[in-house]
């Protein structure tokens, strides 16, 4: 190209010219030097161009290699299913739910026929969106966009709509499966099972349900849901969470079919909550007064412990007991202050007659 | 940057369905829709989320999407246009009003006007040079950045912008006079 008769603003507003000035052209390329050599006359107008191009210079935020990666990544991963959320905007901590089932048999088939059942709500819902069916021995992973990851167990299913509604996001169950719920406040995540709704409310928990099972079971890991029944001819029934039941870490809800009741529990094996590894070490009690030693365990493992402070008083009690369970390191408490306990609404309910 | 030619071979591959030429898009074009995004907004997770959510759209509609020469643009625009829909949302909650030309918040900065550069100048110079610069609108901004920086040409930043061609020219043309005028004062 001939520039001899370009003005300084032509050649500002030359992409060639302007690489030169950024110093973005090849070592080898000395065009624009030959060419200021050879127009000493342009001098003036090449430093003005120069200048202009300077002071028009932007600031730039660039993004790290390995970062850039990491972001392409996920852009490619969550391609690989259909998107749930297709408005992937809000990044959140990720809540886990698992979804389990208790295993017993369901036999009253005419109850099953008026239950809110997997195979009726697909067919109420007017854009029933995408199904996944684990028909293999092994448990299968669902990737969702907004980070999510659902394992299904073999025999099971997944339904979601291809978008979300604009203020939750609704998913279909059935059977069992692990769900790892990116969070997001502004759309709740809610699982229907069968006579289950649950929802995400806070970081992570755990459910239970399958068809022919007497009972549908949501589990809490930590963090905290609230569980619903869900009535059968009431598709479109808001999540109401007064009716619902709010459970923490190591508690249970369990849905009984016949007759229809939910109720709340302690899970089977309560398991220590994460954030206090530290209070483990606390377990091994020596002449501790026994209320302390029921507040270490409600620190422990987040539960409620009921009982009479007046007369527990004058209890203590020496054991180590790091390795127990929560229900072996009651057995041995309750043993030695001579009390008893059961598990009532998630609460363990203390009984004794106190210590001498 | 790959060439032009390698992009629309990869942009042909991926509407068929090729995940790895759709990868090789979000490679090569990351970076620069990064760049744009944070001009646009100081947010640079919103930033984030958009790309992404823009590469997520692309992918689900690959087969009802053109055979472009300027898959740069596409891009571009398609961001463009998510960014300023989600600052839209995001604004409706605040009380305040959003004023007229919320439509070109260009939020890019000139480096001389956040740290001492380069530029061969006395003291008058550089006065004259800083008003010269915060004399020139978002608008303008934008424009020398998509001139500058993407190497678009009038009719793109023109149809990018929803401004007509000349408007284009004009908004350049007068950004560069003030600045060749602040030169001259040396």
């Amino acid at each position: 190209m001939d520039y001899i008769n370009f003005t300084a603003e032509e050649l500002v507003l030359d992409d060639y010219f302007r690489k030169w000035v950024y110093g973005k052209l090849p070592k080898e390329d000395a065009f624009w030097e030959t060419w200021v050599k050879n127009n000493p006359d342009k001098a003036a107008m090449v430093s003005q161009a120069k200048f202009v191009i300077r002071a028009l210079e932007m600031e730039h935020i660039t993004l790290a290699d390995d970062k850039l990666e990491d972001r392409v990544k996920q852009i490619v991963a969550s391609t690989k299913v259909k998107p749930l959320l297709y408005n992937n905007f809000w990044k959140f901590a990720t809540a886990s739910i698992v979804v389990l089932s208790l295993g017993l048999y369901y036999f009253g088939k005419k109850a099953v026929l008026s239950k809110p059942n997997y195979e009726e709500m697909m067919m109420a819902e007017k854009h029933p969106g995408f199904e996944k069916v684990n028909n293999s021995n092994e448990p299968m992973k669902i990737g969702l966009s907004d980070g999510s990851v659902i394992t299904l167990q073999p025999n099971s299913k997944l339904s979601y709509p291809e978008t979300f509604a604009a203020d939750k996001r609704e998913v279909y169950l059935s059977g069992e499966g692990f769900f790892d719920i990116a969070k997001n406040s502004k759309k709740p995540f809610l699982v229907y099972a069968n006579e289950v709704v649950t929802k995400v409310l806070g970081t992570s928990f755990s459910i239970k349900a399958y068809d022919k099972d007497v009972d549908v079971v949501v589990k809490v890991v930590t963090g905290k849901v609230s569980v619903q029944s869900k009535k059968a001819d009431i598709k479109n029934e808001t999540f109401n969470e007064q009716e619902g039941l709010i459970l923490y870490p190591n508690q249970m809800a369990v849905f009984e079919r016949t007759p229809e009741k939910l109720r709340r529990t302690l899970i089977d094996n309560p398991i220590l909550i994460k954030s206090s590894k530290k209070v483990s070490q606390d377990f091994n009690f020596k002449n501790t007064p026994v209320i302390t030693a029921f507040e270490t365990l409600e620190k422990g493992y987040g539960v409620t412990i009921v009982y009479d402070n007046e007369i527990l008083r004058n209890c203590s009690i020496t054991a180590p007991l790091e390795n127990e369970t929560l229900y072996e390191k009651l057995d041995l408490i309750c043993k030695v202050i001579h009390a008893s306990y059961e598990i009532v609404d998630a609460q363990i309910v203390i009984t004794s007659s106190g210590c001498n | 940057m790959s060439n032009d030619s390698e992009v629309v071979e990869l942009w042909l591959a991926f509407k068929k369905g090729d995940r790895g030429a759709f990868n090789s898009l979000a490679i090569v074009f990351y970076q620069t829709l990064f760049n744009y995004g944070t001009k646009l907004t100081v947010d640079t997770n919103l930033v984030e989320d958009c790309i992404q959510d823009l590469f997520l759209d692309m992918w689900r509609r690959r087969e009802f999407l053109g055979d472009t020469d300027h898959v740069k643009f596409y891009l571009l625009k398609s961001l463009r246009r998510k960014i300023y829909y989600e600052k839209k949302n995001n604004d409706k909650w605040k009380h305040y009003a959003v004023d007229a030309g919320a439509e070109y918040d260009f939020v890019g900065e000139f480096s001389i006007e956040t740290k001492i550069i380069e530029v061969e100048t006395t003291e008058l110079h550089l006065k004259k040079l800083h008003q010269a610069l915060s004399g020139l609108s978002k608008r303008q901004r934008e424009v020398i950045y998509l001139k500058f920086y993407q190497e678009m040409d009038y009719q793109q930043i023109a149809n990018m912008m929803s401004i007509n061609y000349q408007s284009v020219r004009n908004l350049i043309h007068t950004a560069i006079k003030d600045l060749q005028t602040a030169w001259l004062a040396n």
